[in-house]
């Protein structure tokens, strides 16, 4: 079984379902390699994962990094402060107005 | 004996009788109990019901008012609230078979403001597990619109949007991060109001994004919405995130004050991500505002990736709002595998993407504010598609278009979902 490149199994993980490696199309020293590669830990939080559990982390995190991939080549500004919180300017300022 | 048409008035019609004595809210309570034991068991609208807390309270707010201490128009009113929404001696479940027995010992701020308005807790609807999920994801079977059995009512608000619908009660709390009071109000044809954030306090309710969560209202028209909206909004302190605002609605004048908005409006690709009979029902809305001496203008949003913030920041958000399910283990009890891994990968999203993310949410609230300086509201679709059927693959069903949802929700702004009509197979 051919060995994956990051952005390979990246590629896969995005665009196939878990069950695919569940059911054995991928071999398990394979799948544990890619996931190694995708950072995955054994343990998160205290917890130890499944094998089922590396996968499917693995899944969310590859298709996070693709939707991520453009939003990261953008350049902020370094005073472009996080919002966190989301205010309405135009509600401030119509409570200031008291309408 | 009270007809069903009863059941079906709107809460103000309800209110009205109320007030007079011709309506008896224990009589009313009772036979909301008689439907939602008939009709439940077919729409899985209702996870618990409160049997013996409503009959007190319905028993309070009728001597009340025979008494003649009417407390205004949500006293002897039945209404439901979503399974996320603590009530003192009660499970409170999350939607989740982790959570089947929580039981929190207080009451969601929320519904203390309920019932020290006289409103009556008639039990907690069914929602998706965890606020989030596809269809059977859920502790209490898959929730239907009652316009037809064999289809989703939508989520995460599932069973508040269903019970509406269904007559099974006056109206209901339901709560949205990212659509899951606009979907279930769009499949179930109800009224559906997503205050902006903070208006509404969070305290004793499910936390899945601290930054993007709301607490709404649905209901059987916006009137019903603002009633209830009115009374439950304002400042708490136990939610630090919670703001008073002015609200002011005025009815009287509605039409000379709508020829005064300046409305915009979406085109959305409904021939790539939605359905024909969704477009069509838009573009007859479009015809009504218009109608009613309007001119909406078309707009397009400013460019940011919208879907892709929000994503990152509920992820991050709710892998730590659920790390003690994680670190119990008990995680392997979410039904749904996608969300065990987007909770468990969230785990991993680094703090400088989700910054990033955070940061962009500040270009965007910029822009938006700008965009408003033109622009007094945006018409929309709630969804793009109908109520899909209850096996059907909701990745695909969901897939693409609608990125003023995802826009709205980043940005905390309020939004109202009322019904525009049904497609051929009369499903909203």
């Amino acid at each position: 079984m051919t060995r994956f490149s990051r952005r390979a199994f990246t590629k896969l993980l995005v665009t196939a379902p878990p069950s695919l490696y569940l059911a054995g199309l991928v071999e398990k020293a394979d799948l544990l390699q890619a996931q190694s590669e995708c950072a995955i830990p054994n343990r998160i939080a205290g917890y130890t994962l499944t094998d089922e559990d590396k996968i499917l982390a693995s899944k969310f995190l590859a298709a996070q990094d693709k939707s991520l991939s453009t939003l990261r080549e953008r350049d902020l500004a370094n005073g472009l402060a996080p919002s966190f919180v989301p205010v309405s300017l135009r509600l401030e300022k119509r409570e200031g107005k008291s309408r | 004996m009270i007809p069903v048409e009863t059941l079906f008035l709107s809460l103000s019609q309800q209110a009205k009788l109320i007030k007079r004595k011709k309506l008896s809210p224990v009589a009313i309570t009772e036979a909301y109990f008689n439907r939602i034991e008939k009709i439940n068991p077919r729409v899985h609208a209702f996870a618990i019901v409160t049997t013996e807390l409503a009959i007190q309270q319905a028993q309070q707010a009728e001597k009340e008012i025979n008494a003649g201490f009417y407390r205004g128009p949500l006293h002897g009113i039945p209404f439901a609230a979503k399974d996320l929404f603590a009530v003192k001696g009660y499970p409170t479940t999350w939607g989740a078979r982790p959570y089947s027995y929580q039981v929190i010992d207080d009451d969601a701020a929320v519904i203390v403001r309920l019932k020290n308005a006289g409103a009556i807790l008639l039990g907690k609807c069914a929602m998706s597990e965890l606020a989030g999920g596809p269809p059977n994801a859920t502790a209490t079977g898959a929730c239907r619109t009652p316009w037809d059995l064999s289809r989703w009512s939508g989520g995460s608000s599932s069973g508040s949007a269903a019970a509406v619908a269904a007559g099974l009660c006056s109206f209901a709390l339901g709560s949205e991060t990212w659509g899951s009071i606009m979907t279930p109000a769009s499949f179930c044809g109800v009224t559906g109001l997503r205050p902006t954030f903070g208006q509404i306090s969070r305290a004793g309710v499910m936390s899945l994004s601290w930054t993007m969560d709301k607490v709404g209202v649905l209901a059987r028209d916006a009137i019903d919405c603002s009633t209830v909206f009115d009374i439950v909004r304002g400042k708490d302190s136990e939610d630090p995130y919670s703001t008073d605002a002015i609200f002011k609605p005025k009815y009287t004048k509605a039409s000379e004050r709508l020829s005064k908005l300046r409305i915009g409006f979406m085109r959305e690709d409904y021939d790539k991500w939605g359905e024909p009979d969704v477009a069509r029902a838009f573009q007859e809305g479009l015809r009504v505002f218009k109608q009613m001496g309007t001119e909406p203008v078309e707009l397009t949003l400013p460019e940011h990736p919208y879907e892709a913030a929000a994503t990152t920041i509920i992820a991050a958000e709710e892998a730590s709002a659920f790390e003690p399910l994680i670190r119990s283990g008990k995680i392997s009890g979410i039904i749904d595998p996608d969300r065990r891994g987007e909770l468990l990968g969230g785990q991993l999203i680094t703090a400088v993407d989700y910054l990033r993310c955070q940061r962009i949410r500040t270009a965007m609230v910029q822009d938006f504010a700008e965009l408003f300086s033109k622009i007094d509201l945006i018409l929309g679709s709630s969804t793009l598609k109908c109520a899909p059927p209850i096996d059907a693959d909701m990745n695909s069903i969901f897939e693409g278009g609608n990125i003023i949802e995802a826009a709205e929700n980043l940005l905390g702004l309020p939004a109202v979902s009322i019904p525009c009509g049904f497609n051929t197979v009369r499903v909203q």
